[in-house]
């Protein structure tokens, strides 16, 4: 059975009557939308029951952003085993923290077990896969994902390689940030280049965007002007 | 006939489940003072303050987050002392729970007798706790006689004199229903309150001599529901059937289990399918008996009650406290559990009170509280946890974690109030970094000649940071003073912040404290 063969409606669970018009897909911000266009969906969306690889310079900031509006849409977001989450960016970012669940699963290296459980009742996953697991670990990670019509975002800072396919490779280069000085201003945007390419994907696409602009939401490089002029120096 | 009933309330209960009563202490629950000890109460510390408005009081309180689970396992030797007067009682929420008085009274030779005796037990088994006992015709009545009374003193009303007892009291006393219950019946009655003293009906006599009929057609069920109360009618509408047996739901266990993990699990169906039968017929249940056996024939049995209904979350949650006092008293279980029993005892008709996330829950809500469940079960309640809002300046207060399962996922907004988002004084500016260190690394910041930069006493910089954890310093700005606590020696923090960008593109929230550089957080 190829990987492109259509999840079985019966595995899936819309996230509600209304929020999807299309149930294969989960919706994303309109800021990556160029990124996410499938052939044959009208709109563009993460696809259910893939992985996507976030890498580069800003993973965690770049999976959430991509979890956001499915996470406002309904669907629920598990983060497991990423230390240090920051919730107030995730919040800025877009996530909808009333339906956040971060999952821990202890030194025991029950990070599949857990995983699998996970994958049975959220949509949208952000992992940091642990060192030392196991490509068969992960190719049944990955299968219980597919089967169940979730999305699996992992984050590495490391181009070290990951034990799990992917579907998507999502990178995030190049950042510059805007509006911190010498000794005045503050961190107020920061512009990257994100690049996705995958199996299905005939060329490397790529995309300006500020991520996190000013308000901590992403926003697109070529649409509205930011302001980030630095001379004031108010905090 | 309105049943007498005799109520036993432990005031600031959170507190004394703390262990804390005997200190100047307060427990607190989304920020606001939840229940104080008595020389916290001394100092001018009242229920529902704010966490800061506190600290004015009274600088040097001991801050003690809440914890239900806590409270509820703390509450059972209370119970188990109970029981032995009375076996068929209702917890109504850890620190109040109620009896039958009519049996006991009678083998006791009287009310006060019973009270005072019941008293001694109490305070005999849980050393240095503040009771109030009541005895009233009805729930209600009992619950305020209880909250009236002093430690040595019971209040009894005398048969037939509840509503003119009620009649002379304040509205104000409605909320001590609304206050137990953090439903969103419970809080309307309080911001009931304040319409009823605002129209000039102060007394809960004015309420009572109203037309039902009216307060039906200005307020709704809930007006109902106050006039009720206020009359001194028992909660439980006379309209009101014994539910049929078949409603009953049990789980045998093959095998006996001795964790309690797996039996909330399967209380979490029992209830589901409970309340679905439930709402299939449009009934609520308000007091539930849960029962639980194990090998060896020990038995747990308890009633439940909430005067606005217990959703299916709130029966597992009842299930849980019980087994883990069950589970945690003295000795323990000889035998694991192998029968779980969850009876509806009282129905009424359902108000229609929706539960949930703008209206209604949906399947992936339920599916994903499932998981959590089941989660715990593979993990731990520890492993599983939402986020809960606290404030603060540093980005590491701001918000904190707690298990999902001591969390009502139906009630979002009490741990993610709304009003969070609006500018907290002294904070940094969105955006916010996405990694906040558990804990903060130590690190090195040196200026342009190799030393290490400091902050003045005048809240500036020695030197432009050049260089941080062996990385050259791009930009940087700061330093942001925070000054905490400065009025207490043991908890002053005095501290400054910086935001640096460091010459591989990465950007990072330094602390500099005592002369120490730290990491605290990263704009990955």
């Amino acid at each position: 059975m190829g990987a492109s063969s259509p999840v079985r409606l019966s595995q899936v669970t819309p996230v509600s009557a209304t929020s999807l018009a299309i149930e294969r897909m989960l919706p994303v911000d309109d800021t990556f939308a160029s990124l996410f266009h499938t052939p044959g969906a009208e709109r563009p969306g993460l696809v259910r029951g893939q992985v996507i690889h976030c890498t580069g310079a800003a993973p965690l900031s770049l999976a959430l952003a991509l979890a956001a509006a499915a996470s406002r849409a309904g669907a629920w977001l598990a983060v497991v085993d990423v230390p240090g989450l920051g919730v107030e960016a995730t919040g800025e970012l877009g996530v909808l923290l009333e339906r956040l669940v971060r999952v821990e699963t202890g030194p025991a290296g029950q990070w599949a077990d857990v995983m699998c459980a996970v994958a049975d009742g959220f949509e949208l996953i952000v992992t940091e896969i642990p060192r030392g697991v196991s490509a068969a670990t992960a190719r049944r990670v990955h299968q219980r994902i597919r089967a169940r019509g979730g999305v699996l975002l992992t984050t590495a800072s490391g181009r070290s390689g990951s034990p799990m396919s992917s579907d998507l490779d999502v990178r995030t280069v190049s950042p510059q940030w805007k509006g911190l000085g010498a000794g005045h201003g503050y961190l107020r945007a920061r512009r990257l280049v994100v690049e996705a390419s995958g199996r299905r994907l005939p060329r490397t696409r790529s995309i300006e965007v500020w991520l996190p602009g000013p308000t901590g939401r992403p926003e697109p490089v070529d649409g509205e002007v930011i302001d980030l002029t630095v001379a004031a120096a108010g905090a | 006939m309105i049943r007498r009933i005799l109520t036993v309330w432990c005031p600031d209960w959170s507190v004394v489940a703390a262990g804390r009563h005997r200190e100047l202490a307060v427990v607190l629950s989304a920020n606001r003072v939840l229940a104080r000890s008595p020389s916290a109460a001394t100092a001018g510390i009242t229920v529902g303050q704010r966490r800061r408005e506190a600290q004015r009081h009274c600088p040097d309180v001991m801050l003690v987050d809440h914890d239900p689970n806590r409270d509820a396992r703390a509450f059972e030797p209370v119970v188990r002392t109970v029981g032995a007067f009375a076996p068929r009682l209702e917890v109504v929420a850890p620190g109040m729970l109620c009896i039958d008085a009519k049996g006991p009274t009678r083998y006791f030779g009287g009310e006060q007798e019973l009270a005072s005796r019941l008293a001694d037990s109490i305070t005999a088994a849980v050393p240095g706790v503040r009771i109030g006992i009541g005895v009233a015709d009805g729930r209600f009545a009992s619950a305020i006689a209880a909250h009236r009374a002093a430690p040595e003193l019971p209040v009894v009303v005398e048969a037939g004199t509840s509503p003119e007892f009620l009649a002379q009291l304040p509205v104000c006393w409605l909320d001590v229903v609304g206050r137990q219950d953090a439903t969103d019946q419970g809080r309307e009655l309080g911001e009931l309150v304040e319409l009823l003293a605002r129209l000039g009906l102060s007394r809960l006599g004015d309420v009572a001599a109203m037309s039902p009929r009216d307060l039906m057609a200005r307020f709704g069920r809930i007006g109902v529901l106050a006039h009720r109360l206020a009359s001194g009618v028992d909660e439980r509408p006379p309209d009101t059937v014994d539910p049929p047996h078949e409603w009953d739901v049990a789980h045998t266990f093959e095998d006996p289990l001795e964790q309690i993990e797996p039996v909330v699990f399967a209380a979490k169906s029992l209830a589901d399918g409970l309340s679905a039968t439930l709402s299939d017929n449009g009934q609520v249940c308000t007091r539930l008996v849960v029962v639980a056996e194990t090998d060896h024939g020990e038995r747990s049995e308890r009633a439940w009650y909430r005067v606005t209904g217990l959703s299916a979350a709130a029966m597992v949650e009842r299930v849980r406290w019980q087994l883990d006092g069950w589970v945690s008293q003295p000795g323990g279980l000889s035998a694991g559990i192998v029968l779980l029993r969850l009876v509806p005892d009282e129905i009424r008709c359902d108000d229609g009170e929706q539960a949930g996330l703008w209206g209604g829950r949906s399947e992936a809500d339920d599916r994903a509280r499932r998981t959590m469940t089941r989660l715990a079960g593979l993990i731990g309640d520890g492993g599983v946890q939402v986020p809960v809002w606290r404030g603060g300046r540093l980005p590491a207060e701001r918000y904190g974690w707690i298990p999902a399962a001591v969390a009502d996922l139906d009630r979002a907004g009490d741990r993610l109030p709304d009003h969070r988002s609006e500018p907290w004084p002294g904070a940094l500016p969105a955006p916010s970094p996405p990694v906040v260190l558990d804990d903060p690394e130590p690190l090195e910041v040196l200026d342009a000649g190799g030393h290490p930069v400091m902050v003045t006493g005048r809240g500036t910089a020695t030197a432009p940071p050049a260089a941080a954890a062996g990385r050259r310093v791009v930009a940087w700005a700061g330093p942001w003073p925070v000054e905490q606590c400065w009025w207490q020696p043991d908890q002053r923090r005095r501290l400054a912040r910086f935001q640096v960008l460091l010459d591989d593109g990465t950007a990072q929230l330094l602390v500099v404290e005592h002369r120490q550089w730290w990491l605290v957080a990263t704009y990955q």
